[in-house]
């Protein structure tokens, strides 16, 4: 989030230098981010399910040289969605598949999900991965089959988490200023050599 | 709004109905001209830039990161929810259907914003003059009325307007898209550039040019030039492209003839038989409900063309029994629109190592190329079309449907994805006075006022456009290269879906035929004039607004002068 001082920089050498009080104050009324308490208040998930989809969520989107999904806080994003933007049917089939993640991790490496190594949670969601996104080029009717399963509202579950995953986080203060770079106000530049800029846009 | 004793004012020069794209351009001209103005806006005062309050907020800053969930659309927004420029972002620049409804016979959309400026601050901005052929293509074919005008005589208007809005684009000599007053245009991307020379090559007559939008490239009467930040539907506080409340208003006010009264729902338009003048309006007050009249010498209904011919229809007195300056039966028929959601899409290889900064609020259009003359004549349907369109390179979203995770996911998304460029194009409607709208006999708004009935379909001309608009966008993006080029055609998105909606009180020669004469006064009541999309006597293809505008400045003219020599 750009702080309310380098807000009313950008803004006052865009327009000019003067600006009345009363723009600024509506330029800020944006700048407020909606408080992230300490301790989040889960709505739909359980504290166990919140914790497991932020394990989840960090193997997918791991800390690197920036924060990962867990620094970005997509568990509570998660949260959020499935209350707020989920229908019941869809809900449900989520939070079983969330718990299913138990049964496929004892099928592949011999424990329960939570009870796993990282390396073993790794090699359950390289398991969870390939059924959820088969190459259609080399596997077309398993492609055609996920297909039908996502058009039946019933898609497998790394389908749903990753979309969740990838759309919090880069959609989170972390993912769009530390991790991608948001446009600086200003001129735009048609043809830059991607080199000079590095990184996606937000 | 002025405080004090001028609350009390009931009497005025002139009235206008609405604060929006062309009651904002009245406003203006009326005020500067000399007359003491009374506008009137159903919605809520937007101030500018104190009241923008989403402005540069950026997705985490919002609770739902922008977002509406689809049970809130689905419960308070099932008709507004078809515009794209709905979003959590927006969300407190519109009605919910509930106070405002429409009831679709056929399904039909109407986009109806709550708050002073209107649509002006919502608009893609994109800004075209209609051409020659345009103005007399009703009378070349038969659909429709004539045009009461020409193009040489509105070219003036759009001249005036354009410098004082503010419109960039590039110099092109297109007989069917006049060139206007420009800004330097804003510039094409690499893929985009790619993309014109390849179509140009390949189809003779076709031409790939950046939009034309009244959004500033360079300052303009202490207006700053665009800063790209990208959500202009948000409001722009540094004024950098046209809105009533970054324009009009401010020149409205520094004349002090300005009286703007928000929270105004005009209920009907008041007629006086023994002068055969509309006398004034009935005003509801949205929040006490209180009924108020206010009188003046002109009243100018500039409330959208659905907005407008609701209005009319419901002005019903003795003389007019079907709703004032509606003897010819006209208010509420001949309802146009541009049929949209048609093109193609496909992905560019090459070009990894370029990029751009900023984002551009425009986007590339392709200008009419077909039923231009007879060598571009279709055989399957009168009149043409244009395409918007544009390339950009995808971005992190595409991590959604993409195999793997980890360290070396992530990192894939650290940079951009290829280049995807898209074409969609934008079509006139002919003229069918069964296209109408009509009062419902039971559903009223809030305010108690009759909601309108939608009635309109599209005709086979529109379908068998389509059909050609699809192709030709993919066989222009097969040219440029592109691959897995895929059309889309979604001919069930309702009409009206693109905002365009207009001819519900179209100008004519004939008062039997049609309701506003070539000043866009009514036929039937000569100082009630209409000239926002009511008032167009066909569609043509390009974006309408810039035509209001023009049309808006013309008519307060006339007034002006009728005024002056006392005819009215």
């Amino acid at each position: 989030m750009i702080d309310r001082r380098e807000a009313v920089r950008r803004i006052s050498v865009l327009v000019g230098g003067a600006l009345c009080p009363s723009t600024v104050a509506g330029l800020m009324a944006g700048c407020r981010a909606p408080g992230l308490g300490e301790r989040y208040e889960p709505r739909t998930l359980s504290r166990t399910q919140l914790r497991r989809v932020e394990t989840v969520a960090e193997l997918i989107l791991p800390a690197t040289d920036t924060p990962g999904a867990s620094g970005a806080r997509v568990h509570e994003y998660v949260d959020m969605m499935l209350s707020d933007f989920f229908g019941d049917a869809e809900r449900r089939h989520f939070l079983g598949e969330l718990e299913h993640l138990d049964e496929v991790a004892t099928s592949v490496v011999g424990s329960r999900f939570d009870d796993a190594s990282p390396a073993e949670r790794t090699l359950v969601l390289e398991a969870l991965d390939d059924e959820a996104f088969p190459d259609p080029a080399v596997e077309p009717e398993r492609a055609a089959a996920v297909r039908a399963r996502v058009a039946a509202g019933e898609p497998p579950f790394m389908r749903t988490m990753k979309e969740l995953t990838v759309t919090g986080y880069y959609t989170s203060e972390v993912g769009q200023t530390v991790e991608l770079r948001i446009p600086p106000f200003g001129p735009y530049l048609a043809d830059e050599p991607l080199d000079r800029i590095g990184r996606s846009w937000a | 709004m002025r405080p004090g004793a001028q609350d009390s004012r009931t009497d005025f020069d002139a009235i206008v109905v609405g604060s929006g794209m062309s009651g904002g351009w009245a406003m203006k001209e009326l005020t500067e001209a000399g007359l003491e103005t009374l506008v009137l806006e159903r919605g809520r005062m937007v101030e500018h830039g104190t009241d923008y309050v989403t402005e540069h907020n950026r997705p985490w800053e919002m609770p739902q990161r922008g977002r509406i969930p689809p049970e809130v659309l689905d419960r308070d927004y099932p008709v507004q929810q078809r515009t794209f420029v709905l979003s959590e972002y927006t969300q407190h620049y519109f009605y919910r259907d509930a106070d405002v409804p429409i009831v679709e016979e056929e399904p039909f959309t109407w986009v109806q914003t709550s708050i002073v400026g209107g649509r002006s601050v919502l608009w893609g901005r994109q800004s075209y003059r209609m051409s020659a052929m345009d103005f007399e293509a009703n009378a070349a074919d038969g659909y429709g009325v004539d045009w009461p005008v020409r193009y040489e005589d509105v070219a003036p208007w759009y001249d005036r307007v354009e410098r004082a809005i503010g419109v960039s684009g590039s110099v092109e000599g297109l007989p069917q898209l006049p060139d206007g007053v420009f800004q330097a245009p804003m510039e094409m991307n690499v893929a985009e550039k790619h993309a014109k020379a390849a179509i140009e090559g390949a189809f003779p007559g076709r031409r790939v040019i950046i939009g034309r939008t009244a959004t500033l490239t360079e300052p303009l009467d202490g207006r700053a030039p665009c800063h790209y930040c990208g959500p202009c539907e948000r409001g722009c506080s540094t004024s950098s492209y046209y809105s009533t409340q970054s324009v009009a208003l401010p020149a409205a006010r520094a004349t002090g003839r300005l009286t703007l009264r928000p929270h105004s729902v005009v209920h009907s338009v008041l007629y006086d038989p023994s002068t055969n003048r509309a006398s004034g309006v009935r005003v509801i007050d949205a929040e006490t409900l209180e009924e108020r009249e206010y009188t003046a010498r002109v009243v100018f209904l500039c409330a959208s063309a659905m907005g407008t011919a609701r209005i009319m229809l419901h002005s019903v007195s003795e003389r007019f029994p079907d709703g004032i300056a509606n003897s010819s039966g006209m208010v509420g028929r001949n309802i146009l629109e541009h049929h949209a959601r048609v093109g193609a899409s496909g992905r560019l290889e090459g070009f990894t190592d370029r990029y751009y900064r900023g984002n551009r609020p425009n986007g590339v259009y392709v200008p009419r190329f077909r039923n231009l003359d007879a060598a571009s004549r279709h055989p399957d349907f009168l009149r043409g079309y244009g395409m918007q369109g544009g390339a950009s390179r995808v971005g992190w979203g595409r991590g959604a449907s993409m195999a793997g995770f980890g360290a070396s996911f992530k990192e894939r998304l650290r940079t951009p994805g290829e280049w995807r460029i898209s074409l969609q194009a934008y079509g006139e409607v002919l003229p069918d006075p069964d296209n109408r709208c009509t009062l419902d006999p039971e559903v009223r708004d809030r305010w108690g006022i009759p909601a309108l009935r939608f009635n309109v379909t599209r005709g086979e001309n529109e379908l068998a456009m389509r059909t050609d608009m699809a192709a030709t966008a993919a066989e222009m993006l097969e040219a440029v290269g592109a691959r897995d080029v895929a059309t889309f055609d979604r001919p069930e998105v309702p009409p009206g879906t693109a905002n365009h909606e207009m001819g519900t009180a179209r100008m004519g020669r004939d008062p039997d035929t049609s309701v506003l004469n070539r000043f866009n006064q009514c036929h039937d009541v000569p100082n009630l004039f209409v000239t926002d999309g009511a008032c167009m006597t066909s569609s043509a293809c390009q974006n309408p607004s810039l035509t209001y505008l023009a049309l808006t400045a013309r008519a307060c003219a006339h007034a002006v002068d009728l005024l002056g020599s006392g005819e009215l």
